[in-house]
């Protein structure tokens, strides 16, 4: 007997084994009863008996009615607990928003206050750089007007000779007579006559 | 014979100088280089005459050439007289060595001064430096008033330009005191 004669002998047993197994299976679930069974069938009819229609109805009706007065009632409980929880939701919101707001209001204020130094102490900044740039520009003017005053001044007195001549020259040019000068030549050739004199009687 | 030697003797002292040289003044009229020239050239024209007529003998009639008032006062001054041979020589050797030698200052006004002014003025010079200076006049109008005097070697600004660049300082520190 080989492996294959073998395997188809147990193949066969398996087969038998199986069968015997579900023969009995289908016996327990087919006709026989138990006695749990049978009160229970037994108190099944006696109910059906019991709660008929009727009773049912009535039953029922009952149910219906109290079911609807704990409904209502439930409702009036709810409802109560809604506008209760509603207003007080209501009032949470509204110390919570209140809270909110102010919160942030706070915060709006104290960022428009730092803000605001902010700008304070930019604008006092500017204030300051824009005196110290008109100081400077002030001290350089005032420095420069000197200068120019100085070198107009100086200008002015090393031509002032010849202005104040050109003036006199316009203003009385014509009108000055040399007789009338002659006093002041000869007042001023007596002054320098030593020179005058020695200078004619060397060259002479 | 008295006679002849009287004529002999005046024109022997018509013919000897007054003066020396030296000793002739220059008349105030007489200011400058050109009217000393003048007066030279008129001694000169006046000599020529007199030497023509001399060559000449008198044989033609010309009339001598007219004395200026300039040389007409500068003989009243001296004492001379031109129709005399040795005045005309000492007043033509004085006229042409003051053309030489006379010390020249230059004299600057703002405008044409007048004779009188200057005759003033050389006076000035001719009494306290050299009897015969002479001017040599110039015109700056720039110098508004005074005058400004070169001599030789040296320069005397008395003009008003001088004046005042002498007064700067004063008003300088005028301008100053106005801060």
């Amino acid at each position: 007997m080989n492996v294959w004669g073998l395997g188809l002998v147990v193949g066969a047993l398996l087969i038998a084994a199986a069968a015997f197994c579900w023969m009995a299976y289908s016996l327990l679930n087919s006709g026989i009863k138990t006695k749990q069974e049978i009160y229970t069938d037994a108190a099944e009819k006696d109910v059906e008996q019991i709660f008929n229609d009727d009773f049912r109805e009535e039953l029922r009706n009952r149910a219906r009615l109290h079911f609807e007065k704990i409904i209502g009632e439930n409702a009036m409980f709810l409802q109560q607990d809604l506008r209760l929880t509603t207003s007080q939701l209501n009032e949470y919101m509204k110390s919570e928003i209140t809270k909110t707001l102010q919160v942030e209001f706070s915060k709006y204020e104290q960022s428009i206050d730092d803000a605001k130094q902010l700008a304070i102490a930019s604008i006092s900044k500017t204030e300051s750089a824009i005196e110290q740039e008109r100081q400077v520009l002030h001290d350089a003017l005032e420095k420069e007007f000197a200068a120019e005053r100085e070198h107009m001044v100086k200008r002015f007195e090393n031509r002032m000779a010849e202005i104040v001549n050109h003036y006199v020259l316009d203003a009385v040019g014509n009108e000055i007579d040399l007789s009338d000068q002659l006093e002041y030549i000869l007042g001023e050739m007596e002054a320098n006559k030593a020179e005058i004199v020695e200078d004619i009687r060397s060259g002479a | 014979m008295v006679l002849k030697s009287e004529i002999s003797k005046k024109i022997e002292a018509m013919d000897k100088p007054k003066k020396k040289e030296e000793a002739l003044t220059l008349s105030l009229q007489v200011l400058t280089p050109a009217d000393v020239s003048r007066l030279n050239r008129e001694v000169e024209d006046i000599e020529d005459f007199f030497s023509t007529a001399a060559v000449r003998g008198g044989t033609e009639a010309k009339s001598m050439p007219q004395v200026s008032q300039f040389l007409n006062n500068l003989l009243k001054d001296n004492s001379l007289n031109i129709l005399h041979k040795a005045d005309r020589t000492q007043l033509g050797e004085f006229l042409s060595g003051v053309m030489k030698s006379a010390p020249i200052v230059h004299a600057s006004f703002a405008t044409e001064p007048r004779p009188e002014f200057l005759m003033k003025l050389i006076a000035w010079f001719r009494r306290e430096a050299h009897p015969y200076v002479l001017f040599k006049i110039g015109l700056q109008p720039t110098i508004a008033a005074g005058c400004v005097i070169r001599t030789t070697n040296k320069y005397f600004d008395f003009s008003f330009k001088r004046h005042f660049a002498d007064s700067k300082a004063k008003l300088g520190d005028a301008l100053r005191s106005d801060k």
